[in-house]
């Protein structure tokens, strides 16, 4: 069963990154000077460059921390649900649920590997990204 | 850079002589009960017309005024009658510091700060589909996957330093159990019923690995305090406290994406104000006897404590044993309850109390001989930090 999930914000900097989502690829801005940044927008924080491609990233990364939800924020989200902040190996972190089994105590560090969703909103069914442990079946 | 040796005819330069704030208990009450009885505007006039009676100045002696977040500087000086040479709006630190560099400045002479917030009566949401804050603030951008609230930004923090230094629940609990325990001693204060721990650890997670426990209450109240020069500040009744040493910096790199959280806890930010702060005053942190954190959740006293070097990196759990927190201890934290007990009133009933900590005026909960006070607040990675004393 589809999960459901409040819309993802997409303004005008985030709108060709969750069109790459759709297609089940995380690209993110990376600038001529080869700086990635996240979230998206306007120019680069390192160097100022406004010129930039999007890059697709590995999808490879390792766990920082995470924290368990216990008390229902939004009606779409059954409790208690997991949200972990990952690192992904090109540097910027990234936030999502950690989908999949999770077989042991979680640890700092642990790798982790990106995988794509489906979910319903109310304005249609979107792909999502979610985190997974790098070892696990998805 | 910032220039220490400028900053240095600041120190003890700007006192705050004037402190006023409503009655939290009572305020909870009546808010939950209904219906409202006043606004923002309203604590705020509360908390504004008791400073003025605390230090013994008039209403037409204020020609400065700094609104906090809720209020517009036109209205509140319209409904106060002042219209000064001067006025701000910021929120409870930056109000202070802000009043500090106008009176140093010249620009007032008598700078009011007034702070006034009906969010319980409100129904404001600090988390979820209607928090404030827009695109732009991380738990909001991140809501496809549930993420909310400054509290579970907070619980992830306070989830690495745990898996890092192997911090027990027990350990973490002291800072809400010091700080009931403060606030018993408060009358003022909105939760004064016992808390042990047992009932701490009893309580439900609303973002593991924090319990209601960490969190602040959400409440109405007013507070306003009243600053001058302190020269001005020797010809008024109140005991002036002065303003010695300030710091600040701020973290924005990379803020969206949470690394100065989850892998800094803020401690390059903190390291910067720290320096400044003890450099200014000339004073360390041995030699602070009332400390006041921005707490609107537990792991901010944690970060705040070793970001200032009262412990040494990962020592949270040894350095809290045997009460050093709580009434009584060493390094007393929060003496009125802080926002987990007294109030939420973001930071500005924290001024309150180390101005009457300073004057003697704490009641059962005063910390014997009291001099040197210090306020840090790290709130969005804006580390800022003051040191009040009353003996320059």
């Amino acid at each position: 069963m589809m999960i459901t999930r409040p819309k993802p914000i997409s303004g005008v900097y985030e709108k060709p990154f969750w069109n790459y989502v759709q297609g089940r690829e995380l690209r993110l801005q990376r600038c001529d000077n080869g700086h990635f940044r996240f979230p998206p927008g306007p120019s680069c924080p390192k160097c100022l460059s406004t010129e930039y491609d999007w890059e697709k990233v590995s999808g490879e990364g390792k766990l920082i921390s995470w924290t368990v939800f216990h008390r229902q924020y939004f009606p779409e989200i059954p409790i208690p649900y997991t949200v972990v902040c990952g690192a992904l190996s090109e540097g910027p972190l990234l936030i999502a649920n950690l989908t999949g089994a999770i077989a042991k105590p979680l640890q700092v560090d642990m790798p982790l590997r990106l995988v794509f969703e489906g979910a319903q909103t109310k304005d249609g069914n979107w792909i999502i990204y979610q985190w997974a442990l790098a070892n696990s079946q998805v | 850079m910032t220039d220490e040796k400028r900053l240095l005819g600041l120190r003890d330069d700007i006192a705050i002589v004037g402190i006023g704030d409503t009655d939290y208990a009572e305020d909870y009450v009546r808010a939950r009960r209904g219906p409202a009885y006043q606004d923002s505007y309203g604590y705020a006039v509360q908390a504004f017309n008791r400073a003025l009676t605390d230090c013994g100045l008039e209403r037409d002696d204020i020609d400065g005024l700094i609104v906090g977040p809720t209020l517009s500087t036109e209205r509140a000086g319209e409904i106060l009658g002042v219209n000064p040479a001067w006025s701000s709006q910021a929120d409870a630190i930056n109000a202070v510091l802000q009043g500090a560099l106008a009176l140093h400045s010249g620009a007032a002479e008598c700078v009011a700060l007034i702070y006034g917030n009906d969010q319980r009566t409100a129904g404001t949401k600090y988390g979820g589909p209607t928090a404030r804050g827009e695109q732009f603030l991380s738990y909001i951008y991140y809501s496809p996957w549930g993420m909310t609230s400054q509290g579970a930004l907070y619980a992830m923090m306070i989830r690495r330093y745990i898996e890092l230094h192997k911090l027990r629940a027990e350990e973490l609990a002291q800072v809400a159990l010091a700080q009931r325990a403060f606030a018993q001693l408060n009358v003022n204060a909105v939760m004064q019923a016992d808390l042990t721990l047992s009932a701490y650890l009893d309580a439900d997670y609303i973002c593991d690995p924090l319990r209601i426990f960490d969190y602040c209450l959400i409440n109405d109240g007013g507070v306003a305090l009243i600053m001058t020069t302190a020269e001005r500040a020797r010809s008024l009744k109140t005991k002036p406290v002065l303003i010695s040493g300030i710091g600040r910096s701020e973290i924005n790199t990379d803020a969206t994406s949470l690394w100065p959280r989850l892998l800094d806890f803020y401690h390059s930010g903190h390291a910067k104000a720290a320096s400044e702060v003890y450099n200014m005053a000339g004073v360390g942190p041995t030699d602070v006897d009332v400390v006041g954190i921005y707490d609107s959740f537990s792991p901010h006293v944690v970060f705040a404590l070793e970001g200032f070097d009262f412990f040494k990196p990962g020592e949270f759990a040894q350095f809290v044993a045997g009460g050093t927190i709580g009434p009584g201890g060493r390094v007393p934290v929060n003496t009125s309850g802080g926002h987990l007990s007294e109030s939420y009133m973001q930071g500005w009933n924290h001024q309150v109390e180390l101005v009457r900590q300073l004057r003697g005026q704490a009641a059962q909960r005063q910390v014997e001989g009291a001099e040197t006070g210090q306020y840090i607040s790290d709130v969005g990675g804006k580390v800022i930090s003051i040191i009040y004393s009353t003996s320059p």
